[in-house]
């Protein structure tokens, strides 16, 4: 079975926030919650680089290994999802995961936490797919419609890359090669413990 | 108007260019997608670009707010956005915003429910009077200005 991936190319990412604005739109994510954002490095300098993050899907995430109640599970297709109705809003995994990735939706006075949202590879929760449960808590699931994420699926250059690990390297390498050079497949490392070798 | 312009030191008083474009997330005057919160969460404040060495001599730190002034009497309150990206001697304001009157916000101005949810000063309240006479179109890209820290 396909072992579902992202990579970002820096090379390419233009900054154009073009997937977070299509996150946003394909899940109805509230003001302050960002399942995927951009990540600027060395802004207004020669050299400058962005990169579009969201959850990378680990393969053994440490948000699951931190997690006191067992609110993570991953899918057939190697996605990392969670259960709202297990999650206590505790914050462990926002402090375990390597990327910034669970969001916290701010439930009340003090600065307390809601229940955990993050990137979903567009693929939904434990409800049952396409059900309206599973889109008020976590989205839509156009994994199950046979879709790829909106994020990459919209990129204006194709930066963003969604699908099975194996696909996506390979015009990653290709790209890398035409060009002849590369940015690292930034990520990879800390998520897949790979990179793609050229 | 040169010569009453030299005698007046305008240079000298106003030392920075002052420009003025797009940003990415907003379009034109900026009032629909201000209006649009997936856009909004964005970009949430106006700002001038200053760079590095400017902004030192100021002793303006990033995202400070700062008083843009230009001859016309005009001063707009944006945040200092430091970087190199600018040159030296320049600056550069979006103008996708608008909803701030010289520092103060005129929520309290707009009918109920039509105020954008980002709102800020708007770069042409700066912009000196200067335009071309063949065009009529009027000079919004280089104009003069100081910029101090609030």
């Amino acid at each position: 079975m396909a072992r579902m991936k992202f990579i970002c190319d820096a090379e390419r990412c233009i900054e154009c926030n073009g997937c977070t604005t299509a996150c946003k739109n394909e899940h109805e994510v509230p003001w302050g919650v960002n399942r995927r954002r951009l990540v600027t490095v060395n802004d207004g300098k020669p050299g400058e680089r962005s990169v579009s993050m969201a959850c990378m899907h680990c393969t053994d995430a440490p948000c699951a290994a931190v997690c006191p109640v067992n609110c993570f599970y991953t899918t057939g297709d190697a996605v990392v999802l969670h259960s709202k109705d297990l999650c206590i809003g505790c914050g462990y995994c926002f402090y375990a995961c390597p990327f910034g990735a669970p969001q916290y939706p701010r439930v009340g006075n003090f600065g307390s936490r809601g229940k955990m949202d993050k990137c979903t590879y567009c693929s939904g929760g434990p409800e049952a797919d396409l059900s309206v449960a599973e889109y008020e808590k976590y989205g839509s699931n156009r994994l199950a419609e046979g879709k790829l994420p909106l994020c990459a699926e919209m990129c204006s250059t194709k930066a963003l890359l969604a699908g099975d690990g194996e696909v996506i390297a390979q015009i990653y390498k290709t790209r890398v090669i035409t060009r002849g050079y590369g940015s690292g497949a930034w990520g990879w490392k800390t998520a897949y413990r790979e990179t793609v070798a050229i | 108007m040169q010569q009453k312009a030299l005698q007046d030191k305008v240079a000298e008083k106003f030392p920075i260019v002052l420009t003025s474009g797009r940003l990415v997330e907003y379009e034109g005057g900026g009032d629909e997608t201000r209006s649009n919160p997936w856009l909004a969460e964005l970009q949430q404040e106006n700002f001038v670009e200053i760079n590095t060495q400017d902004a030192q001599k100021r002793g303006i730190k990033y995202w400070d707010y700062v008083w843009v002034k230009t001859p016309t009497g005009a001063e707009i309150k944006v945040r200092a956005l430091v970087t190199d990206r600018v040159g030296p001697g320049t600056s550069f304001i979006p103008f996708h915003f608008a909803g701030w009157w010289q520092g103060r916000d005129l929520l309290d101005r707009y009918p109920e429910g039509s105020a954008p949810i980002v709102r800020g000063e708007a770069v042409n309240t700066a912009t000196t009077y200067g335009y071309d006479s063949v065009t009529m179109m009027q000079e919004t890209k280089t104009t003069l200005c100081n910029i101090e820290r609030a």
